[in-house]
């Protein structure tokens, strides 16, 4: 019993870090533009496999750590490069027609799962981090395993996190975000050109779907593969919805919820494994049906 | 500075604007007078950009013709930050400040696309000299800030943008007398700082109070413009359309 406490206690807030990375990047860009990208989740796939086939390039030496960083930190401006072009071209000229975006979201993700299918066939790449990296290893804390790569996930998910606070607090750049999400005409007044600044907001929500990618695949339990965007997508609308979409700390709470659910089903239901994909549906539908404005959706706009 | 010829608004087919003509000189300071609907802030909206501002997957937009031409160059098909950026500051109706941001915060804002960090020191010194309400509530939120502290701070806000032409919607508006007065004696001094402005209001005392040159508008149309003393001479003028 107290095993099973600590267990979901520790990996679940390792799960929950993750999930609320994951959700930040979706949240950011409706909160912005009000866009809902459906395709959240295929960049979150593309920078998996970004990492891969970079990864084998092997610019700061193959198969070194040190080369392994690099290439997280490419992939993901490759993939916010790749997103915000994506955004001009295709979800820009549609934008304040919700059903137009929704269907133009959902095939940017189509595309990229036949992309992937296509350039890498249906194989399921491992993304792993050297295989002398300590992150391959596992450590015992407590009596329950856990592997390295879940730490340093969750670290750099709560350093990933701050930093988009910061940004959005401090920079330039982040308060423009933040006028925009309030005002968008008296923030057009002000002289911001927002086409630009959803375009370098859809490529930072994508960079954060990246490192969300990586990180989390890079699990030793874990691989790639054409479908793997489904269920990040999924998990980010459970978030976002329990958060209250648009919120930034939405998303850290609704992460964190999710995470703990769905470790207690792991560590408690037997073959917990097997049915854990359904519970953030669960959620979603009890949220939806008891809150529609989700648990803390009274603002939609970025919060400080 | 600013030459209007023809404007004409549809909104969804029903028009707005109609064939509206209007100059501003350089360093003038022309007021426009009109009764709710007649098309004032339609007109603010044209000039600084924003009616045409819609986004694109958006089924109705306002069409907009004719020609604006702020110093020799036509500006009716510029985006609303390339217009900001020419000098053109629209101080919304409503006020409009960024709620959940701090009055400063709103402040610099205002002066989103200056590169003259020192210059836009000393004008944030300027605007808390003329509104010094505002320093004090400058680390508050600006949505808890009263009516007429948000008027100051749009209007402030819109010096933060260094103005050449400054457009005002209905700075008055829901302010009580003495307020009125605040924020009508700060616009005088703005525009004696060397700021030409375009006013728009409801309330003809005031226009008629502070403005050089006074047009006036009705149903979307320009029914004439001149001085105070050309206007009041004319009976009808006086009596239709100032209620006086
Ligand atoms: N967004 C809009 N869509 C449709 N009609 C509008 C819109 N904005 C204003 N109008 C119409 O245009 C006319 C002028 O409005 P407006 O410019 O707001 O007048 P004013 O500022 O003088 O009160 C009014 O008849 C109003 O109903
Ligand atoms: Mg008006």
């Amino acid at each position: 019993m107290l095993n099973d406490l600590i267990e979901i206690f520790l990996l679940g807030g390792l799960q929950s870090g993750m999930y609320s990375l994951l959700a930040l990047g979706f949240t950011l860009i409706y909160g912005i533009s009000g866009v809902v990208n459906l395709a959240h989740g295929s960049f979150y796939m593309l920078g998996a496999y970004m990492f891969v086939t970079l990864g084998a390039i092997g610019f700061l030496g193959a198969g070194t750590m040190l080369n392994a960083v690099f290439v997280l930190v490419l992939a993901a401006i490759v993939v916010g490069i790749i997103a915000s072009m994506i955004y001009r071209v295709t979800i820009h000229p549609v934008l304040g027609d919700e059903v137009a975006i929704m269907v133009a979201t959902v095939c940017i993700a189509l595309i990229m799962q036949q992309f992937v299918i296509i350039f890498y066939g249906v194989t399921f790449p491992r993304v792993a981090w050297p295989e002398d990296s300590i992150l391959m290893n596992t450590a015992n804390i407590l009596g329950v395993t856990i592997e390295y790569s879940y730490i340093a996930a969750f670290v750099v998910s709560l350093a990933l996190f701050g930093t988009l606070m910061l940004i959005i607090t401090k920079t330039k750049m982040g308060k423009a975000m933040r006028a925009v999400s309030q005002d968008v005409e008296a923030a057009m007044l002000m002289g911001i050109n927002t086409e630009r600044l959803y375009m370098l907001t859809m490529g930072l929500s994508a960079m954060l779907a990246t490192f969300a990618g990586i990180l989390i695949t890079s699990s030793t339990t874990k691989s790639a593969g054409a479908w793997m965007w489904l269920q990040p997508l999924a998990l980010s609308f459970a978030i976002v919805i329990l958060g209250g979409l648009g919120s930034i700390k939405g998303s850290l709470i609704g992460g964190f919820i999710l995470g703990y659910a769905e470790q207690t089903v792991k560590t408690t239901v037997p073959e917990g494994g097997a049915i854990v994909g359904v519970v953030p549906l669960i959620v979603m539908v009890l949220v939806l049906l008891l809150r529609p404005k989700g648990l803390f959706g009274k603002r939609v706009e970025l919060e400080e | 500075m600013l030459e209007v010829q023809d404007l004409t608004v549809h909104y969804d087919g029903a028009m707005a604007l109609n064939r509206v003509n209007l100059e501003v000189g350089d360093g003038q300071f022309v007021g426009v007078v009109g009764p709710n609907g007649s098309g004032k802030s339609t007109l603010l909206r044209a000039l600084s950009g924003i009616l045409t501002e819609v986004e694109p997957g958006k089924k109705e937009r306002p069409s907009l013709s004719g020609s604006i031409l702020f110093e020799g160059k036509e500006i009716s098909k510029l985006k609303a930050w390339q217009i900001t950026k020419l000098g053109i500051i629209h101080c919304p109706e409503r006020r409009r400040p960024f709620a959940e941001m701090t009055t400063l915060e709103n402040l610099e804002m205002g002066a989103y696309l200056r590169k003259d960090k020192k210059d836009v020191r000393k004008d944030l010194e300027r605007v808390y000299e003329l509104f010094p309400i505002l320093k004090e509530r400058a680390n508050q939120m600006s949505r808890t800030l009263s009516g007429g502290e948000q008027q100051m701070l749009a209007i402030a806000r819109a010096l933060m943008s260094k103005p050449k032409l400054l457009l005002i919607d209905e700075p008055s508006l829901g302010l009580a007398p003495i307020l009125k007065e605040t924020v009508l004696k700060t616009i005088k001094e703005i525009w004696s700082s060397g700021v030409t402005i375009l006013l728009v209001e409801q309330d003809v005392a005031i226009t008629l109070a502070t403005a050089q040159k006074i047009y006036i508008l009705a149903h979307g149309r320009m029914v004439t413009h001149g001085a105070k003393e050309e206007l009041m001479k004319d009976r009808d003028i006086r009596e239709v359309y100032l209620g006086l």
